[in-house]
């Protein structure tokens, strides 16, 4: 028989890290915000505002560039507490209906809504009272996809935004799907769109029908996953509570250590711990963290949240070791090291994820 | 029921409020064709799956046939297989989405012989699906137990062992206006889930693409008023 019908919401919150700075500071409302590090840093985009994006703004785009694209863009440094805690509330108003939340990251979430604590028999109307409470409670906005099934909700929150509300109904799935560029699939980045396009695939649909020994020398395992989800199908449960949250090591070393060498080299160890761990189950991080405790106990611990989510050896490695450029390592003694990955999301947190091409080379 | 069916079922959608569908007819031959159709004012669509596997659609204005075809025209195409029992599945070779917020104000007095399927809630749709299965009806009915949102109409007995089950359930829907031109021939047509002319949607109209080799219709019916300007 036919797979049930599931009520699978996935909501988005719109531009959600400036719009908590523009809510909690009315100067900056209706200016072009950009959160992140500053130019002479480095620093890149984590969330722009709409004002911002109206500009060419987007996130993981160097913020020198933001500022050549809007000359006025107001730049926040992120405080990352403040973004945790309206998540958290917002996680809560989703657990009141359904204990089947996926978590993707700080600002985006699949509920499944099938059978939920609200006794509401559709979707549509739940997703209608999270927006609801989100905007009453928190004084923000988000955007919702329902659907059946994960793969077309996610594409579906996107369609509108910002407060933006999108159902795809059964019956309107394959006329959905008719209208998607083959880059709307899961997985598939500028790179692997660029080589679909070579063997004549524009649009999603088109992947149903290509020759399978061209399409697998195109994007090669992935070629069956896409062909399923040009189809439309795609059967994964929301999964509440992920069993992973991080993944750390720390070592206490019986001599103190000072030579910064030996430092970095324990700390690059640990990272590719980390990085091999991440790869084993199918993981990515957005958050590398490292610890220092110093001879006199004193902790202090330092992190670097990015945008895209990733499990590059090479780039936890080169993150963890700019950390440890803001600890007194090599100038205090050192008594313990850690350093470890956390917030996890799977793979299809990197798709949706700027600058990350999960099926890329 | 006429002996030339082993099944002669007419079911329709209607909500609380007493708005309705057009009035549907399943049957199913003792040949072992089956018979999917539905007739209003604007006349009669009927789509007819041959025990073959060959199908056709047919269409019959009730003022005649429409201006650019004959009295009976529409589609061919072959359905697809009925899976093999024991495997679980069945074949899907039609499905028709009512819509909640586009049912009509009811024209006719019910004579008692249709089966009214609940409407799902306002923004929602209620979906009727035909499908083949070769497995057995306890097996049918557990399998839709299982699944607990959908609700087994019919499960209808072929002359080859075959069951035709006929099945609902609710599901999300997006209202949004849709008008139809007429070009100046005919009036354009209005579907709005608000009927801002309070008309009660007395044209009820199927949409729904042409289905190839191996697929099923797929038809959405909708209530609409004709408008002018």
């Amino acid at each position: 028989m036919t797979a049930g019908v599931r009520r699978i919401i996935h909501v988005d919150m719109d531009a959600f890290y400036a719009s908590v700075e523009q809510r909690d500071d009315p100067a900056l409302r209706g200016k072009p915000v950009a959160v992140g590090g500053q130019p002479g840093s480095r620093g890149v985009v984590a969330a722009s505002s709409y004002e911002a994006r109206a500009f060419g703004v987007r996130s993981a785009m160097p913020m020198a560039r933001a500022l050549r694209l809007c000359p006025d863009l107001v730049i926040v440094p992120p405080d990352f507490p403040r973004y945790r805690a309206a998540s958290q509330q917002i996680l809560e108003i989703f657990r009141s209906c359904t204990p089947l939340v996926e978590p993707l990251s700080l600002d985006e979430a699949y509920l499944d809504v099938s059978f939920n604590r609200w006794n509401e028999p559709l979707a549509t109307s739940v997703a209608k009272r999270l927006k609801q409470r989100i905007r009453e409670e928190l004084g923000l906005t988000a955007s919702a996809g329902v659907a059946p099934n994960k793969f077309l909700a996610k594409i579906a929150s996107g369609w509108r935004k910002p407060d933006g509300l999108t159902v795809i109904s059964p019956g309107r799935v394959e006329a959905f799907l008719q209208q998607l560029p083959v880059d709307a699939l899961w997985g598939v980045g500028p790179v692997t769109a660029g080589k679909l396009r070579k063997i004549g695939i524009q649009r999603l649909v088109e992947v149903r029908t290509a020759d399978p020994e061209l399409l697998r020398r195109a994007v090669g395992s992935l070629a069956g996953i896409l062909k399923r989800l040009a189809l439309g199908d795609d059967p994964r449960p929301v999964v509440p509570d992920r069993p992973h949250k991080s993944s750390s090591s720390e070592n206490t070393y019986n001599d103190d250590l000072l030579a910064l060498d030996a430092i970095r080299a324990e700390i690059e160890r640990m990272a590719r711990q980390s990085a091999a761990w991440l790869a084993r189950k199918e993981l990515l991080a957005r958050t590398v963290t490292i610890k220092v405790r110093y001879a006199d106990f004193t902790t202090v611990t330092r992190s670097h949240t990015a945008a895209a989510p990733t499990r590059d050896a090479g780039e936890i490695v080169a993150r963890a070791l700019t950390l440890l450029e803001r600890t007194e390592a090599g100038r205090r003694p050192i008594r313990l090291l850690g350093a470890g990955v956390h917030g996890l999301a799977g793979d299809e947190a990197a798709i949706g994820a700027p600058g990350v091409l999960k099926f890329e080379d | 029921m006429s002996n030339n069916y082993l099944l002669d079922l007419r079911f329709g959608v209607k909500r609380a409020d007493g708005y309705v569908s057009d009035i549907w007819r399943a049957s199913t031959t003792r040949l072992g064709d089956f018979h999917l159709g539905t007739s209003s004012i604007a006349g009669v669509e009927e789509y007819r799956f041959n025990k073959s596997g060959l199908c056709r659609s047919a269409h019959t204005g009730a003022n005649g046939a429409p201006a650019a075809l004959r009295d009976r025209a529409g589609f061919r195409w072959r359905r697809a297989a009925t899976p093999a029992r024991g495997s679980g599945r069945a074949s899907r070779v039609a499905w028709i989405a009512f819509p909640t917020d586009y049912l009509s104000r009811p024209t006719v007095e019910d004579d008692g012989e249709i089966l009214w399927i609940d409407a799902a809630p306002g923004c929602g749709a209620t979906y009727v699906e035909f499908a083949y299965a070769a497995e057995p009806e306890e097996g049918i009915r557990g399998v839709l137990d299982i699944m607990q949102d959908r609700t087994l109409v019919r499960c209808a007995a072929l002359p080859n062992g075959e069951n035709l089950v006929i099945f609902c359930y609710h599901a999300d829907w997006e209202n949004k206006d849709l008008r139809v031109p007429g070009h100046g021939v005919v009036a354009d047509v209005l579907f709005s889930a608000a009927d801002p002319l309070a008309s009660g949607r007395p044209l009820r109209h199927r949409l729904g693409p042409a289905p190839k080799d191996g697929e099923a219709v797929l038809l959405l019916e909708m209530g609409g008023v004709a408008v002018t300007n």
